[in-house]
């Protein structure tokens, strides 16, 4: 009989999908196991959870992305109050 | 003002205004220049006030989405082929520049991802962003960039490696941990 659980190749290949809560749920359950016992893979989570915690809190936004939202909130804020001039 | 001038205002300012950094993204994700996707997005919001009056109020995102879209295909109709694929062509990428200051009060770890961020291919990075920042699900991500969702996890899975790979190589691997 072959082994069914997933070796650390395929929890590689599962793990975005199961940070990001797209993987369902039998292969998550899965994934959470070799996680528990794999320590190779269960700092490859960390190093993802880590990346997607700073680039989630908004720092990661460049300064010229940030500065053309400012510059487009002001565009719509000027086209709420004074409409479009039509 | 009438009150449906009034009514309106209210309108715009509760849907779409706190809408503009996704669809700067989603913008700069298809334009891949950041002027151009300022251009676009301000297209796409005088269309939305413009039809805001027969808007349902139901699915903003979607709407100010299929809006955007269509602005970009009438505004590069005539100027330029539709589709430049952006997992095959070469990345225009706009410079990237951080407040040192900021960045000074910032750990090695956070540095190293932001920098690494700002490397990607900006078809990478705002694909990240969209699923990260704005938390699209995948299929959100893949209709609004219109490509498939298998898209959306090969561009994810290829510019978080490209992070993490940074945090390897800068010895940082762990060092996150509180020990
Ligand atoms: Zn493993």
């Amino acid at each position: 009989m072959t082994d069914p659980r997933p070796d650390c190749q395929t929890v590689a290949r599962w793990l975005q999908t199961f940070l990001d809560r797209e993987i369902d749920a039998p292969r998550a359950n899965e994934v959470r196991t070799h996680l528990d016992d794999c320590r190779w893979c269960g700092l490859e989570r960390d190093a993802y959870l880590e990346i997607k915690r700073i680039v989630s809190s908004g720092l990661a936004v460049p300064v010229d992305e940030a500065r053309a939202i400012e510059r487009l909130r002001a565009f719509a804020e000027r086209l709420a109050h004074d409409g479009d001039g039509a | 003002m009438t009150s449906t001038d009034a009514s309106r205002t209210e309108r715009f300012r509760t849907l779409v205004e706190p809408e503009v950094g996704l669809l700067y993204r989603v913008a700069h994700a298809l334009e891949r220049n950041g002027a151009d996707a300022e251009d676009l997005v301000q297209e796409a919001m005088l269309r939305a006030y413009r039809s805001l009056d027969t808007f349902d109020g139901v699915n903003v995102r979607g709407w100010l989405v299929t809006i955007l879209r269509n602005a970009q295909r009438n505004l590069h109709r005539r100027t330029r082929p539709e589709a430049v694929d952006p997992d095959v062509a070469a990345a225009t990428v706009d410079p990237v520049e951080r407040d040192p200051a900021l960045l000074a009060e910032r750990s090695d770890v956070e540095r190293t991802v932001l920098a690494a961020v700002d490397a990607l291919d900006p078809v990478y990075r705002d694909t990240v962003s969209l699923v990260d920042v704005d938390g699209l699900t995948y299929a959100e991500a893949a209709e609004v960039l219109g490509v498939p969702i298998g898209t959306i996890m090969s561009r994810l899975h290829r510019g978080r490696r490209q992070i993490r790979d940074r945090l390897a190589t800068a010895g940082l691997m762990g060092l996150w941990v509180a020990t």
